[in-house]
C-alpha cells in the first residue's frame, strides 16, 4: 500500500513536470488559425456556371436525368398512342376516353386523329 | 491544473460575435481553446508537428460550424476537443508502429540543471503515455495535464462519468507502474 501511495507521490512529480514543460502556441499556427477565421468568415463567391453545372458530367447525374427523360417520354407514349389490345375491358376505353376529352386539349390537341390514331 | 478557464457562456458567445463577422471574438478563442488542443494533441501524438496540424484542422472545423451554432449544443471548447480526440484517434490508427518524438517543449524553466531535469521527467512521462491504451492516455491527459473536470471529459469521450474513473484510475496506476522504473535516474531517490 505504501509502495503504492510512493508510486503516486512520484507520479504527481511527473505529472507537474509535464505541465510545467507544456508545448506553447506558436505565433506561426495562431496566424494560420486567425487566416483561416478569416477566410471561413467571407462569404464563398459564386461560381461560373460552366464550373456549377460541370459536376453533371461526372456520376450518375446525366445518366440519371436522362434515363427518367426517356421513361417519361416511353410513358407518354404508352399513355397516349400504344395500340389497345383487342381484348382491351370496355370500360377502360370508356376512361382512356374521358381522359382524354380534357388532357388532350391541355396538350393542345384539338382532334386526336392529327396525332395518327 | 484547471488553466485558461472561461464561462462556457463566454465561449458560446464569442462564437457567436466571431459567426456575426468580429475577428477580435476568433482571437479570443483561438487564445482561449487552441493552447489547449496543441497540449492535449502533443501528449496524444507524441509529435508536435502532427499536434499543429490537428490544432489548425479543429479550429478550421469549429470556424466553419460556427454560422450554425445552437444555444444548447456543446460547448465550443468540449466540441473542439471532441473533434481534436478524433483526428487523433485517426492519425495514431494511420501510424500504427510509428516511433513516437517528444513534443517541442517550451524554453521557460530557470536553472539548467533543474530544466533538464524537469525536461527529463516530462520525456519520460510522455514515453510512459504512449504505452497506455488509446482511451486510458486521453482520460489522463484530459484530467491530470489539462485539467478538465470528469463530466467535461465525459462528454468529449462520450462515456459515462463512471467510466472516465475508472479509465483514468487505470492508467494512473499503470504509468505509475511505468515509471517506478525511473525513479533513480530522474532524482527521485533523494525525494523520501
Amino acid at each position: 500500500m505504501s509502495i503504492e501511495r510512493d508510486e503516486m507521490k512520484e507520479l504527481e512529480n511527473f505529472l507537474s513536470a509535464a505541465r510545467q514543460e507544456a508545448p506553447g502556441l506558436r505565433a506561426g499556427l495562431r496566424g494560420r488559425i486567425l487566416a483561416d477565421a478569416l477566410e471561413a468568415r467571407q462569404p464563398q463567391s459564386e461560381a461560373p456556371l460552366m464550373v456549377r453545372f460541370s459536376g453533371w458530367f461526372y456520376g450518375w447525374a446525366l445518366p440519371g436525368t436522362v434515363g427518367g427523360a426517356v421513361a417519361a417520354l416511353v410513358g407518354f407514349w404508352v399513355g397516349f398512342a400504344a395500340p389497345m389490345p383487342p381484348d382491351t375491358p370496355f370500360w377502360m376505353f370508356d376512361t382512356l376516353a374521358h381522359l382524354d376529352s380534357f388532357m388532350l386539349p391541355l396538350g393542345g390537341v384539338i382532334d386526336p386523329l392529327v396525332m395518327g390514331f | 491544473m484547471g488553466r485558461e478557464t472561461t464561462a462556457p457562456a463566454d465561449q458560446t458567445q464569442l462564437l457567436a460575435r466571431f459567426a456575426s463577422g468580429e475577428m477580435r471574438a476568433a482571437e479570443a478563442l483561438t487564445d482561449l481553446i487552441a493552447p489547449r488542443l496543441l497540449r492535449y494533441a502533443a501528449r496524444m501524438l507524441g509529435d508536435s508537428v502532427e499536434a499543429e496540424d490537428i490544432v489548425q484542422e479543429t479550429m478550421l472545423r469549429l470556424w466553419r460550424i460556427a454560422p450554425e451554432w445552437q444555444e444548447g449544443q456543446a460547448q465550443p471548447m468540449t466540441w473542439a476537443f471532441r473533434v481534436a480526440a478524433n483526428l487523433c484517434t485517426d492519425r495514431l490508427r494511420r501510424r500504427r508502429g510509428g516511433v513516437p518524438e517528444m513534443p517541442e517543449l517550451a524554453d521557460e524553466t530557470p536553472g539548467m540543471d533543474a530544466r533538464i531535469m524537469t525536461r527529463a521527467r516530462a520525456e519520460a512521462l510522455q514515453a510512459a503515455l504512449m504505452c497506455l491504451p488509446e482511451r486510458q492516455r486521453e482520460a489522463v491527459v484530459l484530467r491530470h495535464l489539462e485539467g478538465l473536470s470528469n463530466p467535461e471529459i465525459a462528454d468529449i469521450m462520450m462515456v459515462g462519468v463512471q467510466a472516465v474513473e475508472s479509465l483514468t484510475a487505470r492508467g494512473k496506476r499503470r504509468l505509475a507502474h511505468l515509471l517506478s522504473g525511473h525513479r533513480e535516474e530522474l532524482g527521485y531517490h533523494d525525494e523520501h
